[in-house]
């Protein structure tokens, strides 16, 4: 079983969390140090003190460090810390609790994130896998560089933590949005092969065109294997966002597949939300 | 002390607004008024605030789109923000958080809470450090508001505050961004789209008049650093559309006319939807006084936060052979998400209990058993109960899944049930619940929310949650009350012994609400519903809806009689007077339709 990060908790959180979770969860106090990856942790949970830039500047790291996996980044505040909530959110945490929350609530918030992600019905991998194979093969040719499929999940929140995302809208037969998330390092070093162009060289209109190229031949590739079925979409033109922590809308009630993929030592994302209309067969 | 104390109120209503500005000046605060954005955004640019409380619809925008338009504002987003939603709405306003609110508080609240709650906020207490000049609105480096200042110098005009827009590349998605100055020839806006030179974007403006979409081509784009927002300078493209946006900002860049329209809105009046919730006052010892269950006190609206956290937690989850899909909404008990079991492949609703009453081993003990009892209820109108679990602590029931509408949902929608239809919806709910009855079980919850009618037209009744077997020779008193105000009976409220004529009554007052359009007794908050619920004789339904008849009137009048024994005994009675009213107005149907269509072969 994955253990709970506990990044340099007091004993306080420490023996609240120990009584709050299950006995079986293995609990790690640990200080987190940069450039440590957190895809092996089930949860992470840091304690807020005085110095709330600080800790938002760790969050943000963490974020990142967890590679785009679905690992929750749990706040516990401290009794003293009315900083604003949102500020812990938008920085990446995933829930911010205190320690004068009531336990039971508490208990039940942090048991619904440790619970496993579920798996994919089989008719969401009749829309998923072409999205997945036609990623992995869209990077293969353009860059010559291998991207793995490593796993998936189910998004509950609207908010992407990359650097950059390739954003398209689809329309027709099935609505939704698909989306292409890259940390600057991976982005770069992909938009550097594809343009062919030395990364120092890389600018606005470079990541602009690289990146929309890119969402533009996954989407549209994957668009090619629903000819005939209600997953069959229209193409918008292609949208590239760039900062940490942009939301995105997505039709409401769908649901929003997150595929991870591992390459050079990195990870990328793609968010897919597909949504057959209704009436259509 | 901290320099930002003012306090500004932002609430289309304006009879609420001066009774918050009274509690909150005699409190000892600076309080500032504003019924919609703009007057609002006057405020926030001439006075040091410390908070804003915010209604979720103001008179000329959304609340969630001002929240939004003022966490885009650099200079703006550090200045506390909470929403002041109605109970029904609650649902929705967990959203607010994620767009930077600090909290939502659900009204009506008491006097004392609403005044503590605002003694906690930060910044209105005094500090021994000076407040920083601006706090981290996000982990990025802080060099953008220097850099907007580096701006190139031109002619272009700076709005104070800026403003709020969405860009799109192709109409379908759109991004924030808000206009940082402008000029004739266009804008230069800040956003976190990524577009080139010579592309064509379109900016949607939100003006008074509307919605007003304007195409423009990026002329020059700052792009300084991978963590900060896009900046682009658009020209506009020179059309009526464009003068008509230029206009509205050239009217921003000077003060701000304060515009106030008529109050078309009244949000004390979703006060009244509160009692359609279902409330529960268990008798434990570690109960709140009823009254605390029965007001929406803060320590409810608390626990209805973090409920509604927890059901966030749940979404693209497996709770043993059940996949939490998407989530549907929350209501008193639980949340309900739409499922998937992957033992028996078919969709399902999943019911998580909230976490309070998860937490209450009396419930736990209670559910378990009922849900037992209530899954043997085989009857085609009644949903069925599959399962019920416990997984990771958290109690869970699995039911069938129904696409379709509730009885609330046609009430609210103004469908006109007084008719042949709602006459057959009220006949096929009392076999079911006859049904149940003879099962010795009473649902406790009849109310128009829990009445389905799926695709094909079949009535269901759903959500046997707090249902309970009774023992019919020796009737004992009940637990607690159980319910929703707006239907509750005389009975439950006061405590009594309940039996199925409990379920009548609740029934009564449903279709009296189909009926009529209005329930029979509104108050302001559940206190008062109950109290006339207990005291009050209800309107007669004719009286509200001329187009009832009598005897349907006299029927639903005698469902709903204070006194048990007053009201029908058993349902047969009622189908049998609802059937005999439903021959006469068939036979009316034909006579009419015979004298006003010819009949087939007639001249």
């Amino acid at each position: 079983m994955k253990p709970i990060l506990l990044n340099d908790c007091s004993r306080e959180v420490s023996l609240l969390l120990a009584d709050l979770l299950d006995e079986k969860a293995l609990l790690l106090n640990e200080r987190f140090e940069n450039h440590k990856r957190l895809d092996d942790y089930r949860m992470i949970v840091l304690e807020t003190r005085s110095d709330q830039k600080r800790v938002l500047n760790q969050i943000s790291k963490m974020r990142y460090a967890c590679n785009f996996r679905n690992i929750p980044i749990i706040v516990m505040r401290g009794r003293e810390d009315h900083f604003p909530v949102q500020h812990y959110i938008m920085a990446g945490a995933t829930e911010v609790l205190s320690l004068t929350d009531p336990p039971a609530a508490c208990r039940q918030i942090l048991q619904g994130y440790l619970i496993p992600d579920r798996r994919p019905l089989d008719q969401e991998m009749e829309y998923l896998k072409p999205f997945i194979e036609n990623t992995v093969s869209v990077i293969q040719t353009m860059t010559s560089g291998t991207a793995e499929f490593r796993e998936m999940y189910f998004s509950n929140a609207f908010r992407i933590f990359g650097d950059i995302s390739g954003i398209i809208g689809l329309s027709g037969d099935a609505e939704g949005t698909v989306v292409l998330t890259f940390y600057w390092a991976l982005a770069w070093r992909i938009i550097s092969k594809m343009m062919q162009v030395q990364e120092e060289a890389i600018n606005a209109e470079l990541i602009h065109d690289g990146v929309g190229e890119l969402i533009n031949m996954i989407s549209g590739s994957t668009k090619k294997n629903f000819v005939g079925t209600h997953y069959h979409y229209e193409l918008s033109l292609p949208t590239v966002v760039v900062g940490s922590g942009h939301q995105i809308g997505h039709p409401e009630g769908a649901s929003i597949a997150i595929l991870i993929f591992d390459m050079d030592n990195s990870s990328f994302a793609v968010h897919v939300c597909l949504k057959p209309m209704k009436g259509t067969s | 002390m901290n320099d930002k104390t003012d306090i500004l109120l932002i609430n289309r209503d304006e009879e609420l607004l001066e009774s918050l500005e009274t509690q909150l000046r005699q409190a000892g605060y600076a309080v500032h008024t504003a019924m919609d954005m703009r007057e609002a955004l006057t405020t926030i640019t001439s006075h040091p605030l410390g908070l804003i409380i915010c209604d979720h619809a103001l008179e000329d925008v959304n609340g969630y789109d001002f929240l939004y338009y003022l966490k885009s504002d650099p200079l703006r987003d550090c200045i506390p923000f909470v929403f002041l939603v109605p109970l029904k709405d609650q649902g929705s306003a967990f959203k607010a958080f994620e767009m930077g609110a600090i909290d939502f508080w659900v009204y009506p609240l008491e006097v004392k809470d609403f005044i503590m709650r605002v003694r906690k906020i930060d910044p209105l207490q005094p500090s021994k450090t000076p407040p920083p000049g601006s706090p981290p609105s996000s982990p990025t480096p802080p060099a953008e508001h220097q850099e907007s200042k580096e701006r190139r110098k031109t002619e272009r005009v700076r709005i104070a505050p800026s403003f709020k827009i969405e860009v799109s590349r192709d109409g379908i998605v759109w991004l924030p961004g808000q206009v940082m100055n402008f000029n004739k020839g266009g804008v230069f806006v800040r956003t976190p789209l990524l577009g080139k030179q010579g592309l064509t974007l379109k900016i949607k403006f939100l003006l008074p008049a509307g919605v007003s979409i304007v195409s423009g081509e990026i002329r020059h784009i700052v792009f300084n650093s991978s963590h900060q927002q896009a900046g682009m300078g658009i020209k506009m493209e020179q059309d009526q559309e464009w003068n008509r946006v230029q206009g509205h900002l050239e009217s921003l860049k000077v003060s701000e006319m304060p515009s106030r329209g008529g109050n078309s809105g009244d949000p004390w009046k979703s006060a009244a939807q509160a009692p359609a919730k279902t409330i529960m006052v268990c008798n434990q010892k570690e109960q709140h006084p009823p009254d605390a269950l029965l007001t929406d006190n803060p320590r409810k609206s608390e626990a209805e936060s973090f409920n509604i956290r927890f059901y966030q937690s749940l979404i693209g989850k497996q709770l043993d052979n059940y996949k939490a899909v998407s989530f549907i909404g929350a209501g008193a008990m639980g949340g309900v998400f739409k499922g998937w079991d992957i033992a028996l492949e078919r969709e399902v609703a999943l019911k998580v209990i909230s976490y309070e009453l998860a937490s209450k081993e009396t419930f736990r003990d209670m559910f378990i058993k009922e849900a037992r009892t209530i899954s043997k209820l085989d009857h085609p109108n009644i949903a069925h109960i599959y399962y019920i679990g416990i997984t990771d602590n958290i109690l869970y029931f699995v039911m069938e899944f129904i696409t379709g509408q509730t009885l609330k949902n046609m009430i609210d929608r103004r469908i006109n049930l007084n008719n042949l239809k709602g006459i057959e919806y009220l006949i096929t709910i009392c076999q079911a619940l006859d049904f149940v009855s003879n099962k010795h079980i009473i649902h406790r919850d009849i109310k128009p929310e829990n009445i389905l009618i799926d695709q094909k037209g079949s009535v269901k009744i759903v959500d046997f949650g707090v249902a309970k077997t009774i023992d019919a020779d020796n009737p004992a008193k009940q637990e607690g009350i159980v319910g929703s105000p707006l239907y509750m009976s005389p009975d439950c409220i006061v405590g009594r012994a309940m039996d199925h004529r409990s379920d009548i009554y609740s029934l009564g007052a449903s279709f009296y609400h189909a009926f009529t359009g209005t329930p029979p007794f509104e108050g302001k908050d559940a206190d008062e519903v109950l109290l006339k619920h207990l005291n009050e004789p209800c309107v007669p339904l004719n009286v509200k809806n001329p187009k009832v008849s009598k005897t349907l009137g006299e029927i639903i009048e005698r469902m709903m009689a204070k006194n048990p024994e007053d009201r029908y005994q058993d349902y047969a009675q009622i189908i049998k007077d609802i059937k005999a009213l439903r021959s006469k107005v068939m036979k009316f149907q034909k006579l009419k339709n015979s004298t006003l269509m010819p009949r087939p072969g007639s001249i």
